[in-house]
């Protein structure tokens, strides 16, 4: 009861996030880690590395320092010699969540455009997504956080573990809102931003980046080739995030309009992000260049994850998210 | 529909303004989008070239609506009933002799005639039951040939087809005037003009006309040939002193060819001669005969065909048929029958008044001098009379004493005056007579007035009377006399038909005579122009004999159809050029009701600018 009240009142999201009952049903969900992922021992995933264990599985000569309770007397009396009884120890994973708050994932969808309701944005869908995963790592023992970043890394909340700490979760995400943008800032922040996470968190563990990656797109594509190199920088940034310390899932958030643009006639269009303005005549043949345009983008974002072993998963904000997108994790496997 | 006010179209340039005030209007949408990067580089049309197509939308197309409305109401529509008005078509259609001429367009031989009566056969059956027509045939005496109601078609085209071309010269001012006295206000009005322009006609004579002119010059369709004609033009004839007859006719060629004639002279029925003349495009040829005497008519003729058929034949009466026979009763006709004898065409015969031998009934003119008017006569006998020195005491001129001495008034003005000169002239013994009623002065003396010359007419007679005595006056022995004399008798006789007329020009004829027309027919001169002496009934060309009631020649003239004004088929015409006034054209007639629908208009303004703020409000 009073999660819902703390919903319902919230000041800073004018939509709620979740109801008690999707919550209910995310908590028989968990995160499909990669076994060789590096965590910390008191958790309740199941590790491939073998450690001294009252549950016998193995067994390794003593070595000095090891804890003597572990020693197999039994085998001792029978070899003479001291063995250590390994077992399958359990571990926690650490969550990470990197949501980006650029004022592109602020951006609201023309109302003339927008099959979702006005006001709906990319940058609620991100947080929903963000809550839900929070939510699905806590309730499954690991330790989570969660990091805002525009152009650099904001304030982290985390980590923290623990069930009850989704209130605290959900609270935050409700507080943040997307950064303005920084004064003559023109170039990706995706490198810099996963660099110095990367370098602040040597344990590694599973990151969720949750982004429109359009900072991966190239400000000045060739006119000639449509070629935007939007999965180079993302390979970049992926480069401090590689296997086995990190396991990476790259949630491409966009927006049915940004995918598939069907306003046609004249506009300016004005970025969101730098406020510029570009007189356009939206005709057929240039949504048609667009549409091929952005399939090329995302297939280069695609084969950029896969080379870094990351997993790729686009995303429309305006998917339900218990009907669809929970639905397209799972079958990503991302989600058990 | 029409606009009184049509000045107010200017108002429809607002359209355009609106249109272009909504361009400048129409700046570009702002459409925020996530991010430009996606967007930078595609194919496009450059920015100063995008099309910027017209902003289609309902307050457009209200504000136009709204302008359309306003200026179409400033311009006050008016709508009236046209269709039901009554409609007056009149016809103006040339009767000339050129009008007889074919004209070979489009591999047919059409009369010109032919084709405009067609014309208006084809708008008389398509009146309606409310309108009226009239015609008017274009000659030198316009008239109104024919006019009706629609209900009268049927009698109107059985009309129209007795009618045949025959005059010479066109008045066209005239025709236009009668056709504008002839308008119905009440009715829309047309004026139709059917000729062939083959005559001149100054442009400052023409009067306003308040109705639509609609020049149907003929032939319609452009001829394939040039009509080409050759007329005889003067044919004429004069008797020699042996009884032989001198013939006398112009060949002359309209065409722009050279072409060779053959003419034909009949001495009666029979051909007297035949020549080939050769002309030149635009010249004549003049050519004489000596005919013998026995002849009593002859015959010019072309014998080749041409456009204008009519004026290649022409006939001359050889007979004298224009003198004038006068009877002179007198005691002493010396003075007057001298003075007679020098007139021409008079042919005088003398009675006294013992005697009466002749009927003054049968002469033209009977002459009373002095004795000669007898004394019995209680009433003036029929006919034309011109007493002279009447005896004292006769009832009809009643007198007490002669004058003596008397000299005329200069002062005295009259026709019978005209071109003599009376100075000096004195007379002895002028009758005292106490002037008739039905009687004029023409002359008085000076110092008394009393009157020396007077005329007048009774019932039954023309009377001109001389009150003094020649003998005793000097007036026989001046150049007046004579002068006097012509005067008298041109008064009293109307002039003998010229042995020659155009055709279709009226002929003066006094008495009742009857009169052959060519083809045979007799008609009587009083019953065919209601006695009013002039014979219209010229049409025809040939020769006109005039019989009297034994059934005798006594007089005839020939009608020719050859003439300068009408052989030349050339049209000469330009309805174009013709500055005829049409200020009335636009005003409509007060007779017809019309409906103002600015009102309305304007009510459609206020409600469409309601809609337009509605809409606006609820946006």
């Amino acid at each position: 009861m009073r999660l819902k009240n703390i919903f319902n009142r919230s000041q800073e999201s004018s939509l709620p996030l979740f109801d008690e009952a999707f919550l209910r049903r995310l908590e028989r969900l968990s995160f499909r880690t990669a076994p060789a992922l590096r965590g910390s021992p008191l958790g309740e995933r199941r590790s491939r590395n073998l450690r001294p264990a009252l549950d016998f599985s193995d067994h390794r000569p003593y070595s000095h320092g090891d804890d003597l309770r572990h020693v197999d007397w039994n085998a001792y009396g029978r070899h003479e010699e001291l063995f250590v009884k390994l077992g399958e120890a359990t571990q926690s994973v650490s969550i990470h969540i990197l949501l980006d708050c650029s004022r592109s994932m602020g951006w609201t969808p023309s109302s003339k455009s927008a099959k979702r309701p006005a006001g709906y944005s990319k940058w609620d869908a991100a947080r929903r997504l963000a809550g839900a995963l929070g939510y699905l790592g806590l309730a499954g023992g690991e330790r989570v956080e969660i990091t805002p970043f525009g152009h650099t890394l904001a304030e982290s909340f985390g980590p923290t573990e623990g069930k009850r700490r989704v209130i605290p979760v959900l609270k935050f995400l409700s507080r943040a809102t997307p950064l303005p943008p920084a004064k003559g800032e023109r170039e990706g922040s995706l490198v810099p931003s996963l660099n110095s996470y990367a370098r602040t968190h040597p344990g590694g563990g599973l990151l969720v980046l949750i982004s429109d990656l359009l900072d991966t797109v190239s400000p000045q594509p060739s006119l000639e080739k449509e070629e935007i190199k939007g999965g180079g920088e993302l390979a970049e940034s992926l480069r401090y995030l590689i296997p086995p310390r990190w396991q990476v899932l790259v949630v491409h958030l966009l927006t049915e309009e940004e995918v598939q643009p069907t306003l046609t006639g004249d506009y300016d269009l004005r970025d969101a992000e730098t406020e510029e303005s570009l007189p356009f005549h939206l005709s057929d043949a240039v949504l048609t260049q667009y549409r091929l345009r952005v399939r090329t983008w995302c297939a280069e974002l695609q084969s950029a994850c896969a080379r870094r072993g990351a997993t790729y998963a686009r995303i429309l904000a305006e998917w339900p998210l218990e009907q669809a997108v929970v639905p397209y994790l799972r079958q990503r496997g991302v989600v058990l | 529909m029409n606009f009184l006010f049509q000045m107010a179209a200017w108002g429809l340039l607002t359209l355009p303004i609106i249109l272009i005030l909504h361009l400048l209007r129409n700046r570009r949408e702002q459409l925020p989008i996530s991010s430009l990067r996606l967007w930078q580089g595609l194919q496009q049309k450059k920015h100063g070239s995008l099309p910027r197509s017209i902003p289609l939308s309902v307050l457009l197309m209200l504000q136009l609506l709204i302008a359309t409305a306003l200026t179409l109401a400033l311009a006050r529509p008016v709508f009236s009933i046209l269709l039901d008005q009554p409609r007056q078509t009149i016809f103006i259609l040339d009767t000339t002799t050129s009008m007889a001429a074919v004209d070979t367009g489009s591999g047919q031989a059409v009369r010109r005639f032919d084709a405009a009566r067609q014309t208006i056969r084809n708008e008389i059956q398509a009146l309606g039951q409310r309108d009226s027509f009239v015609i008017i045939g274009l000659s030198p005496q316009p008239e109104v040939l024919l006019s009706g109601e629609a209900e009268q078609k049927t009698q109107a085209l059985l009309a129209l087809d007795n009618l045949v071309p025959g005059a010479t010269g066109a008045d066209l001012p005239a025709a236009l005037t009668l056709a504008n006295g002839l308008l119905d206000p009440s009715r829309l009005q047309q004026i139709i003009v059917l000729t062939d322009g083959a005559y001149t006609v100054p442009s400052d004579l023409l009067p306003p006309i308040s109705a639509p002119i609609d020049w149907q010059i003929q032939p319609s369709n452009p001829p394939t040939l040039q009509p080409s004609n050759q007329a005889l033009l003067n044919v004429s004839s004069r008797t020699l002193p042996d009884g032989r007859h001198r013939l006398f006719a112009r060949v002359i060629n309209y065409s722009d060819t050279s072409v060779a004639r053959t003419v034909q002279v009949f001495a009666g029925e029979r051909l007297f001669d035949e020549t080939v003349v050769q002309l030149q495009p635009q010249a004549e040829s003049a050519r004489v005969w000596t005919l013998p005497a026995p002849v009593e008519t002859a015959r010019v003729s072309l014998v080749e065909p041409d456009s204008l058929p009519l004026d290649n034949e022409a006939e001359v009466l050889l007979l004298e048929t224009t003198r004038q026979r006068v009877l002179l009763v007198s005691d002493t006709p010396d003075t007057l029958s001298r003075a007679l004898s020098a007139q021409p065409g008079i042919e005088l015969t003398v009675d006294t008044p013992a005697g009466r031998r002749y009927d003054p009934a049968d002469f033209d003119l009977t002459v009373f001098e002095g004795a000669g008017l007898p004394l019995d006569l209680t009433a003036w006998p029929a006919g034309n009379l011109w007493v002279v020195n009447p005896p004292l005491g006769h009832p009809l001129l009643p007198a007490d004493n002669f004058s003596r001495n008397l000299r005329p008034d200069p002062a005295t003005g009259s026709t019978l005056l005209v071109g003599a000169d009376l100075s000096g002239v004195y007379f002895n013994r002028v009758l005292q007579v106490t002037l008739p009623e039905w009687a004029e002065v023409d002359l008085r003396a000076s110092a008394s007035g009393q009157p020396l010359i007077f005329h007048g007419a009774t019932r039954r007679s023309q009377i001109v009377v001389w009150a003094f005595d020649l003998a005793a006056s000097n007036l026989p022995a001046r150049l007046a006399l004579p002068l006097l004399t012509a005067n008298t008798l041109q008064t009293l006789l109307s002039p003998a038909p010229q042995p020659v007329v155009p055709l279709g020009e009226p002929v003066v004829i006094n008495g009742n005579f009857s009169i052959e027309v060519p083809g045979g027919r007799r008609l009587s001169s009083l019953e065919a122009e209601g006695g009013s002496g002039i014979f219209t009934r010229t049409k025809l060309p040939g020769l006109y004999k005039i019989y009297n009631d034994q059934g005798a020649l006594v007089a005839g003239f020939a009608v020719h159809a050859g003439s300068a004004l009408e052989s030349n088929l050339a049209p000469q015409l330009q309805p174009e050029t013709l500055n005829v006034q049409r200020s009335m054209f636009n005003v409509l007639p007060p007779e017809i009701e019309y409906y103002e629908i600015w009102p309305w208009l304007a009510g459609v303004v206020v409600a469409v600018v309601m809609l337009e703020g509605w809409l606006a409000w609820r946006k």
